[in-house]
């Protein structure tokens, strides 16, 4: 008999930890609430016959935001055999409001207590186990769900108990003596439902207390029966002057404290700590200087002090080491030259390239996972909120824009947690600015090669791609492009965590693990392609070897130059880079990397002379990458949000439109007033686009006055 | 005439006692299943830089409420 056993529970309660260990499975665990977006499925380890299913975390059953109809979905659809409800010690009453809910459902379900340990730290804190288990009918335990054996054993048990489980068929949790008048009223009205039983009746009734609109309207009642509850559904509403589901949230609380108070003791979770730190971090003048230094000082020591150094050995390994040995291995096999040429300047110099970044790539997702695992990143989205609400973004915006920075599918994942659907699709339209692991070699590429390596220059694209996220969001919200909802910021801030090593490290490994399976696949196949078509092409009429500047890739890329001359690389190189980072960003450091194999010294720099005329060139091609389209799998991703194709195309076109605006600006008025380039016609058009940007930001400022 | 406070105007430090909650159906409720039913006590911790949203402790534990929700919670 194969049993399915659904992990429901508030946000950050410690679910997927417990499915972690349950499972032998590793999801990430994050300290935010809404890690878990979509539902993961696994087996209890050692027995492929019980099913684990850990669902999005919740804080009640009406479907507000998209992880609770994930949830919601799944208990009502798929039926599971059995809840585990997974209830944080550190707040019990807010948990309860959930147990409640599910409780009415008549589901078999077991109520697992977590974070005991973290309580007890605090004080002398007793959960009268016996005596909650018969307050709710419902077995009551508890597990340290970081032990993985504990977690085991006492899953068994239950499973054990599954079946027999003994409840008392009669009890219900009753609320107040009026309220529960009404609750029978309706259940009497159900007169058409007689074979039900009383508990099945009542959770009819409560059904129609919460207005569940959705359940309500896959049961077949008789109109008179519908019109009766009615009645007594407005009687209440006029007796206590306030909608049925206010009234019924206000009588599950007074229920809870009740339960609590004769269960507990001591159970006051201190966040003195977190709220000395919270105090510094989120203080009025320090928070901003905070937030920079901490994030600067990341990228700092990702980018420049750690990882340079690492990537640059690997890079010089790899082209006096491994490079010419291969090369010299291959002669002495006599295998043909076009083969050789193909492994050497194809694949060593495209995915090489690439694979270099695995230093930077490691240590940024190692600092954003510690970032994410002590609490800060929660903390982060508290003090941006009331800014970014200014430029049509909210707090939750900058967790996606930090996810972002590791990878934009993640980021545009997060976007899941944001309610108010206006700031979603901006927040989406923009998440993919922030230079992602795969863009932040393309950056090290050009600074270290154009620009020679100074750190400036990395800090002013991430400037730009942070000013282009407020300038879109201003202009996105001033032209009302999408549609318009109230801002909305309700989130838990969890106390401070010390950063659990395993999760780190699993969620580190197992993003370095797909940038290398990238690298192994995508780029790979991308440097073959690439190589093929740059050496390969019709000359006279014949299909064959040809010099680059005749090759396939060189004609689709001078089809397109000419769209690209305002910005300052109008030559098939560049333009033939940018198009092939759309499959994967890491692409167009490959192309460079194939594209200029020939320009390479011994100490694998590559001279970009004759592609980019000038820094500010270089920089508009640059910010030109950061901004557009993101690669084939973002866009995936945006498509698997929206659920719309016109949405989708939307946002992309959003995304590359403001990728040439502002790259048309960093190139024709930087390089105006650095004196790289001349005033042209172009500088007209330039000015008149800036003018109309700052029309739309600044004109319709009287009609959409608030906030 | 007596201006109805809401959680806006509390201060730092401050117990304050939920009179009601106004606002839309689907915020009020999201408001009021987050432990925020009338009659309760929150506790004003403190504001983010730019006042907004605000830190407040109510039924055991840290929840952050942005300007929106706080007027509506009145005190």
């Amino acid at each position: 008999m194969a049993l399915k056993l659904a992990l429901f529970g508030n946000p950050n309660c410690g679910k997927t930890t417990l499915f972690n260990n349950l499972t032998a499975s590793s999801q990430y665990v994050g300290n935010w609430p809404g890690v878990t977006v979509e539902k993961k499925e696994g087996f209890l380890r050692g027995n492929k016959e019980i099913k684990i299913v850990d669902l999005p975390g919740i804080y009640s059953l009406t479907p507000y935001t998209d992880e609770e109809i994930v949830s919601r979905n799944f208990l009502f659809k798929e039926k599971p055999d059995l809840i585990l409800n997974v209830v944080s010690a550190l707040n019990l009453e807010r948990s309860f409001y959930l147990t409640l809910q599910l409780l009415e459902l008549n589901i078999p379900m077991v109520v697992v207590v977590t974070m005991m340990d973290k309580v007890k730290k605090n004080n002398k804190c007793e959960i009268d186990f016996v005596r909650l288990t018969k307050m709710l009918n419902c077995k009551v335990l508890t597990v340290n769900s970081h032990n993985a054996l504990e977690c085991l054993e006492k899953t068994r048990e239950i499973i054990n108990l599954i079946g027999n489980l003994k409840y008392d068929e009669n009890f219900n949790l009753k609320y107040s003596e009026n309220f529960e008048k009404y609750i029978e009223k309706i259940t009497q009205t159900l007169s058409s439902f007689e074979n039900l039983k009383e508990k099945e009746k009542r959770k009819i009734a409560i059904r129609f207390l919460e207005k569940d609109e959705e359940f309500l309207g896959e049961i077949e009642f008789e109109d008179e029966e519908i019109l009766k509850v009615k009645e007594i559904l407005k009687d209440i509403e006029k007796s206590y002057g306030e909608d049925t589901k206010s009234v019924l949230i206000k009588e599950r609380y007074d229920k809870i404290e009740n339960i609590v108070v004769f269960s507990t003791k001591g159970l006051d979770f201190k966040y003195d700590a977190s709220d000395k730190i919270d105090s510094i971090v989120t203080n009025k003048f320090l928070a901003f200087p905070i937030f920079i230094l901490v994030l600067g000082g990341v990228y700092y020591f990702c980018i420049n002090v750690l990882g340079k150094p690492v990537s640059d050995y690997m890079a010089c390994i790899l082209n006096e080491v491994i490079s010419p040995k291969v090369e010299e291995f291959l002669i002495g096999l006599n295998v043909s030259n076009w083969l050789i040429n193909l492994i050497v300047s194809g694949v060593f110099s495209g995915v090489g390239t690439v694979l270099i970044f695995i230093p930077q790539v490691f240590m940024l997702f190692l600092f954003l996972s510690l970032l994410e695992e002590c609490g800060y990143m929660a903390r982060v989205a508290f003090i941006l909120d009331r800014l970014f609400l200014k430029f049509g973004l909210c707090g939750k915006s900058v967790i996606s824009f930090l996810v972002s920075s590791g990878c934009g599918v993640n980021g545009i994942m997060a976007t899941k947690t944001i309610k108010n659907e206006n700031c979603r699709l901006i927040t989406m339209v923009s998440t993919t600015f922030i230079p992602c692991n795969a863009k932040i070699p393309i950056i090290v590429l050009i600074c270290s090669n154009v620009f020679r390596g100074s750190f400036f220059n990395v800090v002013l694209v991430y400037l730009i791609s942070i000013v282009s996220i407020f300038i879109v969001g201003l202009v996105l919200k001033k032209l009302n492009s999408f549609k318009r909802l109230e801002p909305s910021f309700l989130m838990e801030l969890g106390p401070y965590n010390l950063p659990n090593l395993k999760n780190t490290f699993y969620y580190t490994f197992s993003n370095l693990k797909a940038f290398i399976v990238k690298a192994g696949t995508i780029i790979f196949l991308a440097s073959i392609l690439i190589w093929f078509f740059l050496n390969y092409g019709f000359s006279n009429g014949s299909f064959g070897v040809v010099s680059q500047e005749d090759s396939i890739l060189a004609h689709i890329g001078k089809l397109l130059t000419t769209i690209f001359v305002p910005l300052g690389f109008g030559n098939w190189q560049a333009v033939v880079a940018t198009l092939s980072g759309l499959f994967a960003k890491e692409n167009v450091v490959n192309t460079f990397g194939v594209v200029l194999n020939s320009s390479k010294n011994s100490n694998g720099v590559i001279s970009f002379e004759g592609i980019f005329n000038g820094n500010f060139a270089a920089l508009s091609f640059l910010v030109f990458n950061m901004l557009c389209a993101p690669c084939l799998a973002a866009i995936a991703t945006i498509f698997k949000q929206t659920a719309s194709l016109k949405e989708t195309l939307k946002i992309i076109f959003f995304q590359t439109v403001s990728a040439y605006v502002v790259s048309l600006f960093v190139f024709q008025i930087g390089g105006l007033i650095f004196r790289e380039i001349g005033f042209t016609s172009c500088s007209i058009i330039t000015f008149l686009v800036l003018f109309l940007v700052l029309i739309i930001i600044f004109s319709f400022n009287k009609s959409n006055k608030k906030i | 005439m007596l201006k109805i406070k809401s959680l806006k105007d509390a201060k730092i430090n401050e117990t304050v006692i939920v009179k009601k909650i106004t606002g839309d159906a689907n915020l009020k409720n999201r408001i009021m299943e987050l432990g925020i039913t009338k009659g309760i006590k929150i506790y004003v911790k403190n504001f983010a830089p730019m006042k907004s949203p605000i830190k407040v402790f109510v039924r055991g534990y840290n929840l952050c409420l942005g300007i929106n929700e706080a007027e509506n919670i009145k005190i």
